[in-house]
């Protein structure tokens, strides 16, 4: 079950959507300040959908 | 149309190309096989596809076990691998956006012996198996490119099979450069030595040289796990016939499509 990310920028909980992938890194956009947090994936078992949990600012 | 947001969960539906809330850089068609679908099965289908992301090494299933979700890769490519009881693996296909994951759910036999990883990150769709079923069964157009897309991939496991078997390191890395390039947008990959190797059941020191050796001719470049195309007409001319077998077998098949 993904837990809710919080935005490294601005700490609300994120609504997470489909992370974007760019150079290779994950990261989710924040509405609220415009930022975005860079996601780590953690890989589960055959079938279960990778989860992902925040892991710093991304710079765009 | 507003995207169907169904609160923290690892996923999110959308069922709209067009002026939904959706992101505009992700939308079926981009896997080529969706985009290939008359308006009547695309319709159909429209608000069953559910966009996930495609992390290196993720594992969409495993040897011998159920298939629940036919997967359309749009920017990620996944390796169908073959494991052997000691551990060493060997890569018999690979699919992009031109195709599917997930034949044996159709095909009538529920599981396969093969493993299919996620060798380059990127997004995808997924199609749950009932409604893939109930759309097989109708005996259109989905169908039809679902089949004619399977046999297309029988040719690529094949030819795999036979350059794996009498084709140099250098040859079959060519090849899978090129198959794997041929399936991302732009010239990069994102790839180690060691998954390079596993996908070619070879050791991770004849990667390096074969690699190191098209890196001196200029043919790539390679840095810190990213590979960059740099002369692909030297690298086409470099491989072995296995990879225009393929790609020519592929745009055969996949180009008499069921009329809309």
């Amino acid at each position: 079950m993904q837990h809710p990310i919080v935005c490294f920028n601005c700490a609300v909980i994120v609504a997470f959507n489909v992370p974007e992938l760019t150079d290779g890194h994950w990261h989710t956009h924040c509405p609220v300040c415009g930022g975005d947090t860079e996601l780590n994936a953690n890989l589960g078992g055959p079938e279960e959908l990778a989860l992902f949990s925040a892991a710093g600012a991304f710079l765009v | 149309m507003v995207a169907n947001w169904r609160g923290v969960g690892p996923a999110i539906r959308f069922w709209s190309d067009e002026g939904s809330a959706m992101p505009a850089a992700h939308f079926p068609k981009q896997n080529h096989l969706l985009a290939a679908l008359p308006n009547e099965s695309y319709a159909r289908l429209q608000k069953s596809f559910e966009l996930v992301a495609m992390p290196l090494g993720w594992v969409l299933y495993e040897s011998g076990g159920k298939l629940t979700h036919l997967y359309f890769p749009s920017s990620s490519i996944v390796s169908l691998l073959y494991v052997t009881t000691d551990g060493a693996s060997s890569e018999i296909a690979i699919t992009g956006n031109e195709g599917l994951v997930g034949v044996s759910l159709f095909m009538g036999g529920a599981t396969t012996t093969n493993r299919a990883v996620v060798q380059s990150a990127g997004h995808g769709y997924r199609l749950n198996e009932e409604i893939a079923r109930r759309e097989f069964g109708l005996g259109g157009a989905f169908q039809k490119l679902l089949l004619r897309y399977t046999q297309s991939l029988l040719t690529q496991i094949g030819q795999t099979s036979v350059c794996n078997r009498h084709h140099s390191l250098d040859q079959q890395l060519c090849r899978w450069l090129l198959l794997s390039i041929d399936r991302l947008r732009g010239n990069d990959l994102i790839m180690t030595q060691e998954l390079i190797a596993n996908m070619l059941g070879v050791r991770r020191e004849g990667v390096t040289a074969a690699a190191g050796k098209l890196q001196t001719a200029g043919l790539i470049r390679y840095s810190r796990g990213r590979i960059t195309l740099l002369d692909r007409s030297a690298l086409e001319a470099r491989v072995c016939e296995c990879y225009e077998v393929v790609k020519q077998e592929f745009e055969r098949l996949m180009s008499s499509r069921t009329p809309a």
